[in-house]
């Protein structure tokens, strides 16, 4: 499934542009934490070690739980594939800006995550950067949300860790770069429309899928 | 957190809990601090931060580097799991048993290390708590899971093993973050002692630090000022307010002779004083020592959790001992492993989280609220009191001096007497005038234009007011003394009414002009206006109210008969409130609710202390629980929100419990599975969790 594998890439790389804007500040938290040269290496590694090990843990929590429910009931997983793929075009169309955003997930607002790196701050040192992207896993986000929904749909723990570790992976370059990536608002904007109409583009695959028309590209069973 | 003054270095630089008598002693460069014991030193030294605020970023970094492996486990769980119901490929499978174990063993050490150390201490001298239990959960989980991965079986509980242990330090850790919220709060008002007085040394005035005073140093104090030590009062006049340590609302006039307390405050006049006791020996460190002992004597608590786990592992053990002879026969493999699933199944994995999440929630929900509560522990507390002591002044009333009657001859009105006075007292920095140009201000009524303003300290004042007309007019406020002096009479009416309002426990203040008194103002401490419906809440509740009140009677009579409190224990030294709350707890947990220097005794003696906002510093420090405003409502609605979160807690301990001595039965009857375990422990875990947020929507109404 190229053009499924190359719309989750797409959706995964320009994804870390909206990660950045929630999670930059987190990014930026890490920076802080662990002061210059290697140590800031080492602690932008063990940040995203940390995250890759929250998502793929949820993937595979969704991947598992799909599984529970659609090996008794194979017919739930049509079901369970609409579901993903309805949530993924909602989800895109909101990064695209052709939907009003979620009320109540303004993140950025809530002083929780800020909270959590004033704390560990005062703990210090690479080490703590560690929590901080085991915390980031449990951020609520649309764009999470989604690649969930799909983790669910692959009715495998496996198939739904790795789908999360692919999403983390893509938008991990990213936010790397995050210190020396300058991007303008309006740039900003067009590239998230790109991600928001290619989770779209997942989200009607799921949906094809679904109705019987596209195998799976993920799932054990396709 | 700031280390005061008046308490140097006899307790724990950590935790402030009063140091044994060999401490564990840090150094560095600049400072060398004493803690009550390793865990504590320890923590120091990982976060370089004392107090509350270090203790959860060392959790949080535990917790950090523990829920890697551990999540990086349940992913492999997970894998295993959903074999159960697809198999995977058979020769993948002992590498993904290997994995878990190298995935949990880091945890064990980690997260599982000063658990098992706890519990070693524990079993050396015959107890058992939480801790016992944690240790015993995971670890035997552990070992039968270590044992299953080297014979090549996938029978491993890892996931259950780490899953207690991670919950337990995310518990921790919201205990330690809450602590740490409240501390802040409280930490930034803590200012005991003056650090500083003005010592006058060969006709000079200078400014030395309080701690070189010795006894017979003559000390200037200002108005304002908070005087530095104990002493003797040679030169000038000052009106000082003694409430903090004597409970005494009325402020006391101090003439050459007169003895003053340190830590009080002159609120009008200049005078200079002897110091006849400074240091340890003033009232005010007597105080500090009676409240540090009340502190140590009252130990700690044992933990609704504690208890019911001292309970439950001896009948955990000896189960799993039972089952290990009833397995026996078929073999020492088995009944090993059998026994050991009734060890790894016993302890419900949220079981480390359920008070922590439940006291977290509730004391978040409560410092939203204004009230700031130091531990879980002390709300635990307030929902097993069966009364609330009140101190008075400054606690059930507003402590400072209002007007609260005035009384002139006709056919003068009261509302022109008034306005002349407040207007020569807008020229004052006396208490009382600041006092009386509020009421004036407040009262909408106008203030004139003075002149040739002349105080006559610790008397009173008098200056010319230029009336509407552009006339002036010489208008004399003061007390008695000062009118007599000035050749000015009251007539016999205003004499009787002064007589009855000081009767009454006020302080009068006379108004003058042209000859004659011509009437009179009377100052008094004003009962809270919501005291009575805070009071009736408490009542409703099934609480005991009483008031403790270091005051004469009749005045601690009337501000109860107002705030409708029936019982009423009066002119107490603080020592003697202390004992008598200690007294009234042999029959169960009382509050004690207060403000000033001379309830901190009493604070400590409670088995919850709580402190209004407008109290001092020191009784802050002291108190389990800083109601910030000084709304007294929030005391039925903090004791509503300890019962509710005591209820949490306890919803939260028998289904936690609930689900595992399920798993304690399959385990016994040797068909437990890992899947099964870990299913227990979701279930549990779920309901713990949603049990406790529901406490976020918490609200009281009274009736």
């Amino acid at each position: 499934m190229l053009l499924h594998a190359a719309l989750l890439g797409l959706a995964a790389l320009g994804g870390s542009l909206h990660c950045l804007g929630m999670c930059g500040g987190m990014v930026a938290c890490v920076h802080a934490l662990c002061g210059g040269g290697r140590g800031r290496l080492q602690g932008q590694l063990l940040y995203h070690g940390g995250r890759l090990t929250s998502y793929a843990f949820l993937g595979a929590l969704a991947g598992a739980g799909g599984a529970f429910l659609t090996r008794p009931a194979p017919f739930l997983h049509s079901l369970l594939d609409a579901l993903a793929g309805v949530g993924m075009v909602i989800a895109g169309l909101r990064l695209a800006g052709m939907l009003p955003p979620l009320r109540g997930l303004r993140l950025a607002e809530s002083p929780g995550p800020a909270r959590l790196a004033a704390t560990l701050r005062r703990g210090g040192g690479p080490q703590a950067a560690i929590s901080l992207g085991l915390f980031n896993g449990f951020i609520p986000c649309p764009l999470i949300a989604a690649f969930l929904a799909q983790a669910a749909a692959t009715g495998s723990a496996l198939g739904g860790a790795l789908t999360l570790a692919i999403l983390v992976l893509g938008t991990a370059p990213g936010m790397l770069l995050a210190g020396r990536l300058v991007l303008s608002c309006t740039t900003r904007g067009k590239a998230l429309r790109v991600v928001g109409v290619a989770l779209s583009g997942l989200g009607i695959l799921s949906l094809l899928h679904a109705v019987g028309m596209l195998p799976s590209p993920l799932g054990g069973h396709g | 957190m700031t280390t005061s003054l008046a308490l140097p270095s006899r307790r724990c630089a950590h935790c402030r809990l009063p140091l044994p008598s060999r401490p564990y002693m840090v150094r560095s460069d600049t400072q060398c601090l004493a803690f009550c014991c390793a865990g504590c030193a320890f923590v120091y030294r990982f976060t370089g931060q004392l107090g509350e605020a270090g203790e959860a970023a060392f959790w949080l970094a535990k917790l950090g580097l523990g829920g890697f492996f551990a999540m990086n486990l349940m992913t492999l769980s997970l894998l295993l799991y959903t074999d159960y119901l697809a198999p995977l490929e058979a020769e993948i499978l002992p590498y993904l048993t290997y994995a878990s174990f190298a995935l949990a063993t880091p945890v064990m050490v980690i997260l599982g290390g000063p658990f098992v150390r706890h519990a070693w201490r524990e079993v050396r001298h015959g107890t058992c708590s939480l801790e016992s239990l944690i240790a015993l959960g995971s670890v035997s989980a552990y070992l039968a899971s270590a044992y299953a991965t080297f014979r090549g079986s996938t029978r491993i509980y890892f996931d259950t093993a780490t899953m207690i242990l991670v919950l337990v330090t995310l518990g921790r850790f919201l205990e330690a973050t809450a602590r740490a919220k409240a501390a802040a709060g409280i930490a930034n008002l803590l200012e005991l002692a003056p650090q500083e007085a003005t010592v006058l040394a060969e006709g000079e005035e200078r400014r030395v630090p309080a701690v070189t005073l010795v006894v017979g140093t003559r000390v200037v104090v200002r108005p304002g000022e908070r005087i530095a030590a104990d002493g003797v009062v040679v030169e000038g006049e000052g009106l000082v307010d003694e409430a903090a340590l004597t409970g005494e609302a009325r402020p006391v006039s101090k003439r050459p002779g007169d003895p003053v307390l340190g830590a009080t405050i002159n609120l009008a006049g200049r005078f200079i004083l002897t110091v006849t006791r400074c240091g340890e020996e003033t009232v005010f460190a007597q105080m500090v020592r009676l409240m540090e002992a009340a502190q140590a004597a009252r130990g700690p608590s044992r933990l609704l959790a504690d208890r019911l786990a001292a309970h439950f592992v001896p009948g955990v053990v000896a189960l799993a001992g039972l089952t290990f002879l009833y397995w026996l026969p078929t073999g020492l493999e088995t009944a090993g492993l059998t026994a050991l699933a009734v060890l790894l199944v016993a302890c419900p994995c949220p079981l480390g989280l359920a008070t922590p999440l439940a006291t977290w929630v509730g004391l978040n929900r409560a410092a939203a609220a204004g009230v700031l509560v130091r531990s879980g522990a002390a709300l635990e507390r307030l929902a097993q009191v069966r009364a609330f002591c009140f101190d008075k002044t400054g606690t059930l009333t507003h402590g400072g001096l209002t007007l609260q009657a005035v009384r002139v001859d006709p056919p003068l009105d009261t509302a022109t007497f008034l306005s002349l006075c407040a207007s020569v007292e807008t020229c004052s920095e006396h208490a009382l005038g600041a006092s009386l140009v509020k009421a004036a201000r407040a009262k909408g009524l106008p203030l004139y234009p003075v002149s040739e303003c002349q105080t006559h300290s610790g008397l009173g004042l008098e200056g010319v007011v230029t009336l509407p007309s552009g006339a002036p007019l010489r208008v004399w406020v003061g007390n008695t003394r000062f009118l007599q002096q000035q050749g000015m009479a009251l007539s016999r009416q205003l004499a009787q009414e002064k007589v009855a309002l000081e009767a009454a426990g006020l302080t009068v203040v006379l108004g003058a002009w042209e000859g004659k008194v011509r009437g009179l103002m009377a100052f008094g401490d004003r009962v809270r206006p919501e005291a009575k419906a805070a009071v009736a809440a408490l009542r409703q509740l099934g609480l005991e109210v009483w008031l403790v009140s270091g005051d004469q009677t009749t005045a601690a009579s009337a501000v109860a008969a107002e705030a409708g409190i029936p019982r009423v224990h009066a002119a107490l030294l603080p020592a003697d409130k202390a004992a008598l709350i200690r007294e009234a707890q042999r029959l169960g947990p009382v509050a004690m609710v207060g403000d000033g220097i001379n309830d901190a005794p009493a604070l400590a003696s409670a088995a919850v202390g709580i402190a209004m906002g407008s109290g001092t510093d020191l009784a802050k420090e002291t108190a389990d629980v800083s109601i910030l405003g000084n709304d007294l409502r929030k005391l039925p609605w903090l004791f509503t929100l300890a019962r509710a979160t005591r209820r949490t807690i306890r919803g939260n301990l028998f289904w936690a419990f609930f689900y595992n001595t399920l798993g304690l039965a399959l385990a016994a009857g040797g068909v437990l599975t890992p899947l099964l375990a870990a299913l227990a422990m979701v279930a549990s875990s779920l309901f713990v969790l949603s049990n406790s947020l529901r406490l976020r929507r918490f609200t009281y109404a009274p009736a």
